[in-house]
């Protein structure tokens, strides 16, 4: 089903007969713009000098107007000068029953959009009208797209700029503190601010990395290598990379998978299961379990990756994928990282032709189910 | 000596004020979101609250003023902010214009050092007790 999207038309004519003609052959007419959806409406009025035309713009301008040639007053082609002069991103189609090639080149170096030649028939008409519709809506689709990339790049700076910001507070304040000596000249009593301060860099430094890392995935930098790689494997490496800090805080981890492809860049997928082991011990609590498992799903890959933490509300798991998204509550207040990890690998299955997904309860844990194409399930090419 | 409720999602800079806070003699709680502020207060009544601005979400602290103001009218207010650095705006806050819909005692631009924000709690602590002192009781 198209989307329908209003063109306003003025027919300026001092042939009151022409202008009605023209209104009829445009009355129902909804030409197509296929490749965006979209059937243009067609909202027509008439006006009949050049002078009435001039004023109309002003307080209602056109998206298109059918403009005769020889009118009384000013002309066809003065009013077409006024516009390239105004700058008007108005389609202006000159009609004319003194059809040359010299008006042609005339009203085309003053920036009309098209010309019809008088007499015209109505399949012209519609033509034309079809022509300048489709060059309308596009250009206004391009404008509205460019647009909501500068606002999104905006937004994305601005919070890039608070969390960047957040940690230079951070230490300014313990920089008052020390200055201040608040807890007396002996350094040993600032031990604890000092490494809340080295925390902070730390976090600052993965920030930067995965903001690298988002910007080379997005450009398209990152040379992917599909090829048939194996579950249990994966798991059993990202349960390594995070084994050390599971230990420390007694928390188990168990993966299986055993006997189940993917077709994936194992790289990514590295990156992919790192974070989500990572997050799984991250948010636990001290005793734990992560257990991660594989299931095969018509031509999918089903992995879970479950944690026994802190779980989070509906509301949050929603906007969980989205850049610098950090659940912030009593139970997260003192777990750094940079918003970006699962941003991140949601970016990523996505480009292997999987996804991720997540349910969880508060209280009760989290779990992330990755879904990465079996072998000889898609065509590499195309993805 | 006072109890003060500061309320912060940054969990350093809180820990920062905290310290120079307790070392001159006043007994700090902490809250790191709306809600769990709002447990404390009805719990414990604070003399003295410090918030900043945005936490959960971008009104959360004008919400949270303005509840608190409704629930505990004579509880000073001072709120953080880091938004007119954000927002590149002019606008400065006013007692006498603002406090109607703002009702906050002060509102103090983001980062403010730990020891400057300890003298402006004394300073509201102290015209909070001589306006408690004229009112009669």
């Amino acid at each position: 089903m198209a989307v329908s999207e209003k063109l306003k038309v003025i027919v300026c004519d001092d042939e009151p007969k022409m202008c009605s003609a023209i209104k009829i052959i445009l009355d129902g007419f909804r030409p197509e713009v296929r490749t965006l959806g979209v059937e243009a409406e067609l909202e027509v009025s008439l006006v009949s000098t050049g002078e009435e035309l001039l004023t109309r713009m002003e307080t209602d301008p056109a998206d298109l107007v059918l403009l005769d040639y020889k009118l009384p007053g000013i002309s066809g082609m003065d009013i077409l000068g006024r516009f390239s002069e105004e700058k008007r991103e108005t389609a202006v189609i000159i009609m004319t029953a003194y059809a040359n090639i010299e008006t042609a080149i005339q009203a085309t170096r003053l920036g009309s959009f098209d010309f019809l030649a008088k007499p015209c028939t109505p399949e012209e008409v519609r033509y034309t009208v079809k022509k300048a519709a489709h060059h309308l809506i596009v250009s206004r689709h391009a404008r509205l797209l460019a647009q909501e990339k500068k606002r999104i790049r905006f937004q994305f700076i601005s919070v890039l700029a608070h969390e960047l910001k957040a940690p230079i507070n951070t230490f300014d304040a313990y920089l008052d503190v020390m200055r201040d000596m608040t807890l007396g000249k002996d350094m040993t009593a600032y031990a604890g601010i000092i490494a809340k301060c080295s925390e902070r860099t730390d976090g600052m430094r993965k920030m930067i990395a995965d903001l690298l890392d988002l910007t080379r995935i997005e450009s398209g930098q990152f040379r992917r290598a599909p090829a048939a790689l194996e579950v249990a494997g994966a798991l059993a490496a990202a349960a390594e990379g995070v084994a050390a800090e599971a230990a420390r805080r007694g928390i188990k981890l168990e993966t299986e998978g055993a006997g189940l492809l993917v077709e994936a860049d194992p790289s990514e997928v590295g990156m992919i299961l790192n974070n989500l082991f990572t997050n799984a011990v991250k948010y636990n609590r001290d005793g734990g379990l992560v257990r991660a498992s594989a299931a095969a799903d018509g031509g999918k890959v089903r992995i879970t990756v479950e944690d026994t933490g802190i779980g989070m509300e509906k509301k949050d798991a929603a906007r969980l994928f989205s850049e610098f998204v950090r659940i912030k509550n009593r139970a997260t207040i003192g777990i750094p990282g940079s918003g970006l990890g699962l941003a991140i690998a949601r970016k990523l299955a996505l480009q292997a032709g999987g996804d991720i997904e997540v349910e969880s309860e508060p209280g009760k844990g989290s779990r992330f189910t990755l879904s990465l194409p079996a072998p000889g399930s898609i065509d590499l090419k195309a993805a | 000596m006072a109890h003060i409720l500061l309320i912060d999602d940054d969990a350093g800079l809180v820990d920062a004020n905290k310290l120079v806070l307790e070392a001159k003699g006043h007994e700090v709680s902490v809250a790191y979101t709306g809600d769990d502020a709002w447990k404390l207060l009805e719990k414990r009544r604070p003399d003295l609250l410090v918030m900043d601005v945005m936490m959960e979400e971008f009104t959360s602290g004008f919400e949270l003023a303005r509840d608190v103001s409704i629930k505990f009218p004579d509880m000073p207010v001072l709120m953080l902010t880091g938004v007119q650095e954000h927002m590149r705006s002019d606008w400065k806050f006013d007692e006498d214009k603002d406090a109607d819909w703002l009702p906050v005692r002060k509102f103090l631009a983001k980062p403010i050092p730990p020891t400057k924000l300890a003298e402006e709690i004394e300073a509201a602590l102290k015209a909070a007790k001589e306006k408690k002192g004229k009112r009669p009781s």
